[in-house]
C-alpha cells in the first residue's frame, strides 16, 4: 500500500468519527472511543431551549464497573477530575455530562471536552500508579 | 450536502428516526475539526481543554511509516503544557517512563514528542481508535500534576 493510499485512508477515517441516530428524546451517539475493545456511546439532549447536555450512557458505567470492580470507591476522584474540565459526575446515574449554552460553547468543543474526561477516567490506572510513586 | 443551520429544530427530531438531525450533529462536530493534508502526513487539530485555560486546541500529526505502521504524534504539545504549569519535567520522569511501558504503544522522544503507534491488524488500521487513545493520553500527560491522588488500585483491587 502506498503512502498516499494510507494517507487517504487516514483522512477518510475522520468522515466517520461517530455514528448518530435521532430519537424522540435526543441523539444517540456511537463514538469511536474504545476501552479494551468496548465502544463508548454518548447521548445528546436539550435541557432548555438554548441549553444542551451531552452525557455518557450505559456503555461507560458498565465498563467502569468492570474495570474498577466498584465504581463507588472512586466517586471523589472522578468528580474532582471532571470538575476541572467543567464536566459533572452523577454518582447515582454513574454518568459524566457536560451542560452548555449554545452561545458559550460549540457542540464540537463540548464533545471533545467530554471525550477528554472520559479518556482520563477510563485510563485511571495511569495516574493511580503515579500516586504510588514517592 | 445541504447546510444545516444550528437550531434546536434541526438538531432535535420529533420522530423516532430523523437522519437530518444526525447529519446536523455530524456537521457541527466536523466544524470543530481542522485537517491539513501534507504530502506525507496529516495535521489534525481538535478542541482540547487544559484546566489552566492556556490551551484550547491540540494538533496531532498522523503519518504512515510503512504498510503496517501509522504513527500519531503530538509534537511535544502535551509535555509542554505540563512543563508550563509544573515547572520542570524531571519529577515526572519515572511516571512517564512507567506510563509508556504500561501502555506499550506510547513512546517519548527527543523534543518531548509523544508518539502513539497504530499497527495494522489483518491489513486494517484503526486510525480513529488510535486518535482518541492519543487524545486520552495527551489529556492525562498534560494534566499529570493535577490528578487527585489515591492509594486505591483501580484494576482488580478496589476495596
Amino acid at each position: 500500500m502506498s503512502d498516499k493510499t494510507l494517507l487517504d485512508l487516514c483522512h477518510k477515517s475522520f468522515d466517520s468519527i461517530c455514528n448518530t441516530k435521532g430519537n424522540h428524546w435526543g441523539l444517540d451517539i456511537s463514538t469511536t472511543i474504545f476501552f479494551d475493545g468496548n465502544g463508548m456511546a454518548f447521548h445528546l439532549q436539550q435541557v432548555e431551549p438554548k441549553t444542551l447536555k451531552i452525557h455518557t450512557d450505559q456503555s461507560f458505567w458498565e465498563w467502569l464497573a468492570y474495570a474498577t470492580l466498584d465504581v463507588g470507591c472512586y466517586h471523589e476522584e472522578i468528580k474532582t477530575v471532571a470538575r476541572r474540565f467543567g464536566v459533572a459526575w452523577d454518582e447515582q446515574k454513574l454518568e459524566l455530562s457536560i451542560t452548555f449554552r449554545r452561545n458559550a460553547m460549540t457542540i464540537s468543543q463540548a464533545y471533545f471536552r467530554l471525550a477528554q474526561v472520559v479518556g482520563i477516567v477510563g485510563n485511571f490506572r495511569h495516574y493511580i500508579h503515579f500516586k504510588n510513586k514517592p | 450536502m445541504k447546510d444545516f443551520e444550528y437550531t434546536p429544530d434541526h438538531i432535535f427530531c420529533k420522530t423516532d428516526y430523523d437522519p437530518l438531525s444526525a447529519q446536523a450533529f455530524g456537521k457541527h462536530l466536523h466544524d470543530g475539526i481542522k485537517i491539513i493534508r501534507h504530502t506525507d502526513k496529516l495535521h489534525v487539530t481538535v478542541p482540547f481543554v487544559c484546566p489552566d485555560k492556556k490551551q484550547n486546541s491540540i494538533t496531532f500529526e498522523i503519518k504512515p511509516v510503512d504498510d503496517s505502521v501509522i504513527e500519531i504524534c503530538d509534537n511535544g504539545a502535551s509535555l509542554q503544557m505540563l512543563e508550563q504549569r509544573a515547572g520542570n519535567l524531571e519529577q515526572f520522569d519515572g511516571w512517564l517512563s512507567d506510563f509508556a511501558k504500561k501502555e506499550g504503544r506510547i513512546k517519548f522522544a527527543s523534543g518531548k514528542n509523544m508518539t502513539l503507534t497504530v499497527w495494522s491488524v489483518n491489513g486494517r488500521f484503526d486510525v480513529l481508535g488510535g486518535f482518541f487513545d492519543m487524545l486520552s493520553y495527551a489529556s492525562i500527560v498534560a494534566n499529570a500534576d493535577l490528578y487527585p491522588l489515591t492509594q486505591k488500585q483501580a484494576y482488580g483491587g478496589a476495596k
